[in-house]
């Protein structure tokens, strides 16, 4: 811990509040009277009886109760997967929003063996969505690029003119909806030509089966079915195509409770750490350029004859295993690759045809629609504007300046057109360079449908009247090009179609009630055949390039995507899974490669590139990043954005720019934008220090046990010799003990962590935050480790070598991740020295917190083993009136001074004890669902009531996986976990090592 | 001067001096929070909870339609007055003027901006529906109701004209009631549904 030498008392204070209290300040004195008086002033306010006020509605709408929660289904639109939620409405507004259990893509009906009656999975973007909607910076309606605000009907006739005029191009991002299409359709008989592109692409894929199959399409790819699946760095956990989806199907074959005995295998090759490799069973660092040449060498001892590939690092008897190991797995084998090169995407191709995978695992009869995107199409239309025969542009819901990888050329190329439309959420790097502005719904205003997979519709309705004046897309589109449902609402247009092209005799109604149609019963089921004539020169990709002394890959970010939610300030200090730095992307590197690279962590360097024949450049902080392959920088995108916006309402600290020199002009930027090194192979590039250095907002500063069994593991092998393995050290006796004997005559609330099915990628993290109204506090206050996130994920780098006292070695090491909230402890550390009683047991087994008891010692939280406890040291701003709509109203709002923690969802816990009073029954198991444990994804929190002996927690308890973080120190935690098991032969060291009494340094 | 009375002279002069130290005019606006009890403001509309809930002896819960489905018991709604106040319009001069104000607040739309007489403070969060639907009340005897009665917190509204705070409403209050049930709960054998004790409860 770096001790702060600094002389100034205000340097703990974020910008505003310091020149304030220096203002204030001329001597302490001074500073204490003045404080005193307002002190004085506050508490004689506080004693005055105000007059308060209550103006009901006049007329009550009909079934609408103030103060109750409603659920409508939608869709979520975070990302183009279109996830099915739930939204909590009340008072008429969104509060929460939830995955629908009953959807195919999320729900967690068909998951594991455990009750979860009313969870459907949402990740983290899913969860921050409300942030979009509130955001007060959205465009408060239609604009002129030079007159500012101008009337709805000056744009429609403006643009209704220029789609007449002709040569009119559409640009949109994926658009899969029945409806959607209808309206797109209508505009294509007008004469518009429609392009959409994703900014991270997926085409390769597609055109790969267009080839090889015949079908271009992406494909269903179903985890739940596959026992072997090797990934070349497609991050299907975390960001790859439907990572919901896969990560719930994936999960249930990981699966070791009441019974199951046997795992699926996962082995990755990438040359980044990504959350899928550091779930994998085996996992091998190549560099990018070396992906085709293992791909073929893979496909080769599979039965192919495609030749020597390229020199590559991977092992001549790793690829003969793997080898083996995917012929017996046969149709239960899957191979999946991330590449955006097609010869690469065919090579897998081919290796699941030849495992008869198509109609197991990978189905492409009932395709994906969730990567529409043609990138032929765009570089087309990127020709004909050069060429200057697009005379009208309408982009919507994309932002091509900011995320095509020659932003800057497409930003010329709108100088070509004469006629530019952005139908957009804000001003943003797109929008703010056309001519007019029309300002879109959100998606949580607006009526829209989507069709994920073949056959599976979608529908996202309204959660809230629109808060600004904003119109829907379509609303827009049908009025530009004349239709005849051109003065309908949206929505009776999206019933039409549907009544007379989805429902299939289906009422509306029941398809608004449940969010979604499924007719894909009705798909046939026949995979289309394999032409090997389509393969063409795939074995070419085994040829590996030269990229010199470091080579750059780029990935999607996890919270930030493709740059999309870049003002979402949940999401931005989420944090990054695997470095767990929040509020800026970086230039990750193995600490060899920095050593190789004279490079140090929070250094600023510039990584440039020739990508494609342009010179790319892309400005980030350096970061280590142990498990990287050698030779490698990787740096996330969706960051770099120039026109998010203000970023942070509901933060004190605006200074979050990583680069000093764009603070000027009012522009802040957080991070780099790496779109500019996305290239169609992979480059090498170089490294040069600017010289400036950032501190990094850390949320987690360690990477290791120490060797000590907080993060228990063991191999599937010794799990099946003994099921204790990895749980099997000797506790000391528990008898003596200070706290009184509780006794729970009730209930007795309980949690149980599944680290197998744990992937890290953080969705629990940012429901807690929206359920109970967590601030966000900035990048300053999180490099002063005072983030306020009520469960932490820790991510546990580990090593076949004994502790040394070091960060963990750059080899390839194994990363666990472990979910960390209050664990609520029987003989609670902290009750015990709060001298005011503001926490203490509760009768049902939780500890709790009184806020307007705390005093603010903070006495609780030194005495907390786990760390879990997080101190309010600012009243985090919470004076927007409109971004104050998206606090939960049955969760306080705690001050400044204050200590708070995980409450187990108190809230949740009343409320369902309610419903269940109300239908005069006892709560049933899964009937309670704390925020983390309703959005896991692969269930891997479980809540229950341990007094039930039916309950998922309290059969766990006979588990001999189970165990409690810290047992040996008697707190008696009910947050119990289950070991990790990692489908590999045992290591001869075992990973829950004894501590082995060196010294340790500190960090 | 004996040393005792220098002492009472002292505190004297300092309580006398405080509030004009601290320039306060009125003394009688200081209260501590939540102890508003008697808390009758004037309301826009002079509604006599007298008249409608007494004499007319019309169910608390016609207007106060949300006590048994959610947190709040609702101020009602326009819509809720008018249903008969369409048909009735007052037969004193001071019930035409008040009905007048009605019929114009609903006819324009505009509503009426009542004085809110029962406030908790932001960080006690209540339920009414749990209270007065799912609550059982034993009494001393031991008989067992369902749901707590009005009148437990809110005195007999029917005796007064414009609303007006008969308890005090703060912790105490409350948690004396919870206490009390919860152990006639479990002499009564209903452990299930004794009120809750612990901090969460209310605070969350």
């Amino acid at each position: 811990m770096e001790i702060r030498t600094n002389n100034d008392d205000f340097s703990d204070m974020p910008a505003e509040l310091r020149q304030e209290a220096e203002q204030v300040s001329k001597s302490r004195r001074d500073f204490m009277k003045v404080t005193g008086m307002a002190a004085m002033g506050a508490v004689i306010a506080g004693c005055t009886a105000e007059d308060r006020f209550v103006k009901p509605l006049v007329n009550k709408p009909e079934g609408i109760t103030p103060g109750v929660v409603y659920q409508y289904a939608s869709t979520c639109q975070g990302c183009s997967a279109n996830c099915s939620t739930l939204m909590k409405v009340r008072d008429g507004r969104p509060i929460k929003l939830e995955g629908n259990n009953l959807s195919p893509i999320n729900g967690k009906h068909r998951g594991l063996n455990i009750e979860s009656p009313k969870a459907g999975g949402l990740c983290a973007v899913g969860q921050a969505q409300l942030w979009t909607l509130y955001n007060p910076d959205r465009l408060h309606g239609p604009r002129h690029k030079e007159d500012g605000e101008v009337e709805w009907a000056k744009l429609d006739a403006a643009a209704a003119a220029a789609i007449k005029g002709g040569k009119a191009v559409l640009l949109t991002g994926t658009i899969s909806g029945s409806s959607a299409n209808a309206v797109i359709a209508k505009l294509k008989a007008k004469g518009v030509r429609h392009v959409s592109y994703d900014a991270v692409s997926r085409y390769a894929i597609a055109k790969a089966h267009a080839d090889t199959h015949g079908k271009s399409g992406i494909p269903r790819y179903q985890f739940g079915e596959a026992t072997v699946v090797v990934t070349f760095d497609a991050d299907f956990l975390g960001t790859w195509i439907s990572p919901v989806e896969h990560a719930r199907d994936w999960a249930t074959q990981r699966d070791l409770k009441f019974g199951r005995d046997s795992m699926s295998r996962l082995v990755a090759f990438e040359a980044r750490m990504s959350l899928t490799g550091a779930n994998a069973d085996e996992r091998h660092r190549i560099k990018d350029s070396e992906r085709g040449a293992v791909l073929v060498a893979l496909a080769n001892k599979l039965g192919a004859n495609l030749g020597e590939p390229g020199k590559h690092s991977v092992p001549a008897d790793v690829i003969d295993k793997l080898a083996s190991e995917l012929k017996a797995a046969g149709k239960r084998g899957l191979v999946v690759s991330g590449s955006r090169d097609v010869n690469e995407q065919k090579l897998c191709n081919w290796i699941n045809h030849t495992l008869g995978a198509y109609g197991t695992t990978i189905d492409l009869a009932a395709v994906s629609h969730q990567k529409l995107g043609n990138d032929e199409d765009l570089a087309r239309l990127l020709k004909d504007m050069e060429a200057g025969s697009v005379s009208t542009l309408i982009v919507w819901g994309c932002n091509p300046v900011y995320d095509l990888p020659d932003g800057e050329k497409f930003k010329e190329l709108l100088g070509k057109v004469s006629n530019t439309i952005a139908i957009t959420l804000r001003a943003d790097e797109t929008a703010s360079e056309c001519t007019w502005l029309a300002a879109s719904d959100d998606a949580l205003e607006s009526w829209n449908d989507f069709e994920p997979v073949k056959g599976l519709h979608t529908l996202a309705q309204p959660g809230v009247r629109r808060l600004w004046d904003t119109r829907n897309g379509f609303s827009c589109l049908l009025k530009w090009i004349d239709d005849a449902d051109k003065n309908k609402d949206y929505r009776e247009v999206l019933k039409a179609h549907w009544e007379a092209n989805v429902l299939n005799g289906q009422s509306w109604s029941s398809a608004v009630e449940m969010g979604f149609v499924d007719r894909s019963a009705g798909n046939s089921k026949t995979q289309p055949d394999f032409k090997a004539s389509g393969m063409g020169d795939a074995k070419s990709a085994g040829a590996v390039a030269d990229t010199g002394a470091l080579e750059v890959t780029v990935y999607e970010s996890y919270n930030l995507r493709d740059g999309r939610h870049a003002v979402n300030g949940w999401l931005q200090e989420m944090a990054d899974p695997m470095v767990r730095v929040s509020w800026t992307n970086l230039a990750l590197m193995s600490p060899t490669t920095m050593e190789a690279q004279g490079v140090a962590e929070g250094d600023i360097v510039e990584v440039s590139a020739d990508v494609d024949g342009r010179k790319a450049v892309c400005k980030v902080p350096v970061m280590r990043q142990p498990g990287q392959a050698e030779g490698t920088v990787a740096i996330s995108l969706g960051y770099g954005r120039t026109k998010a916006g203000p970023i942070v309402h509901g933060c004190g600290t605006e200074k979050d720019a990583v680069d000093p020199d764009l603070l000027d002009e009012g522009v802040y930027r957080i991070g780099g934008n790496a779109f500019p090194l996305v290239g169609s192979k992979p480059v090498g590039g170089s490294i040069s220090k600017t010289g400036d250095n950032i501190r990094l907002a850390k949320i987690s500063k360690h990477d290791s046990q120490e060797g000590r069994p907080i993060l228990k593991q063991t191999s599937l092998e010794e799990w099946k010799k003994a099921p204790n393995a990895g749980n099997d050290e000797e506790l000391p006796p528990k008898d003596f003990t200070i706290w009184p004997k509780w006794e729970y005559k009730g209930h007795k609330w309980g949690m149980t962590v599944d680290l197998n099915a744990c992937i890290g990628c953080g969705a629990c993290q940012v429901a807690c935050s929206v359920e109970n109204n967590v601030p966000i506090v900035g990048k300053e206050e999180v490099w002063r480790r005072r983030e306020m996130h009520w469960i932490r994920i820790d991510a546990y780098y580990e090593d076949d070598s004994p502790f040394d006292g070091k960060l963990t070695n750059n080899e390839n090491p194994e990363v666990g991740f472990q979910p960390m909230m209050c664990q609520h402890c029987e003989n609670a550390p902290c009750e015990t020295v709060c001298p005011v009683i503001a926490t203490s047991h509760s009768d049902e087994g939780l500890n709790v917190q009184a806020y307007n008891r705390c005093i603010g010692t903070r006495y609780c939280a030194n005495n907390c083993p786990y760390k879990v406890r997080r101190f309010n040291w600012f009243r985090y701003e919470h004076h927007n009136l409109t971004m104050n709509l998206v606090l939960n109203p049955d969760v306080v709002v705690r001050s400044r001074g204050v200590m708070e923690k995980c409450s187990m969802c108190a809230q949740r816990i009343y409320e369902g004890k309610r419903s269940a009073a109300l239908a005069n029954e006892d709560v049933k198991d899964g009937n309670i669902q704390t925020a983390c444990a309703q959005t896991c994804p692969t269930d891997a929190i479980m809540f229950g009531d341990r007094n039930d002996a039916k309950s998922t927690v309290a059969r766990l308890e006979k588990d001999p996986r189970n165990y409690a973080v810290l047992a040996e120190i008697n707190t008696r935690p009910t947050v119990t976990y289950l070991t990790k098991v990692r489908n590999r032969p045992a290591k001869k060291s075992g990973l829950a090592l004894e501590h082995d009494g060196h010294s340790h340094e500190e960090h | 001067m004996n040393a005792k009375l220098a002492v009472l002279f002292f505190l004297l002069t300092v309580g006398m001096a405080m509030p004009i130290l601290l320039g306060i005019r009125s003394i009688p606006d200081i209260q501590l929070p939540n102890l508003h009890t008697g808390y009758q403001p004037e309301q826009p509309i002079p509604y006599s909870h007298r008249l409608h809930a007494g004499v007319l002896d019309i169910d608390c819960q016609y207007c106060h339609a949300g006590a048994d489905q959610g947190r709040h018991a609702m101020v009602p709604t326009l819509d809720t007055c008018w249903n008969c106040h369409k048909t009735v319009a007052g037969r004193t001069q001071t019930a035409k003027e008040a009905i007048g104000k009605l019929r114009q607040a609903y006819m324009s739309g505009e509503g009426v901006e009542w004085k809110r007489v029962h406030n908790n403070a932001d960080f006690v969060y209540f339920n009414h529906q749990t209270h007065v639907r799912i609550a059982k009340y034993i009494d001393a005897d031991g008989n067992i109701s369902d749901g707590i009665d009005c009148t437990y917190c809110h005195g007999d509204m029917a005796k007064n004209g414009v609303a007006k705070q008969e308890e005090q409403l703060a912790m105490g209050f409350c948690i004396n009631c919870h206490r009390d049930q919860n152990d006639r709960h479990v002499a009564a054998n209903l452990p299930a549904r004794a009120p809750v004790n612990a901090c969460d409860a209310c605070h969350r």
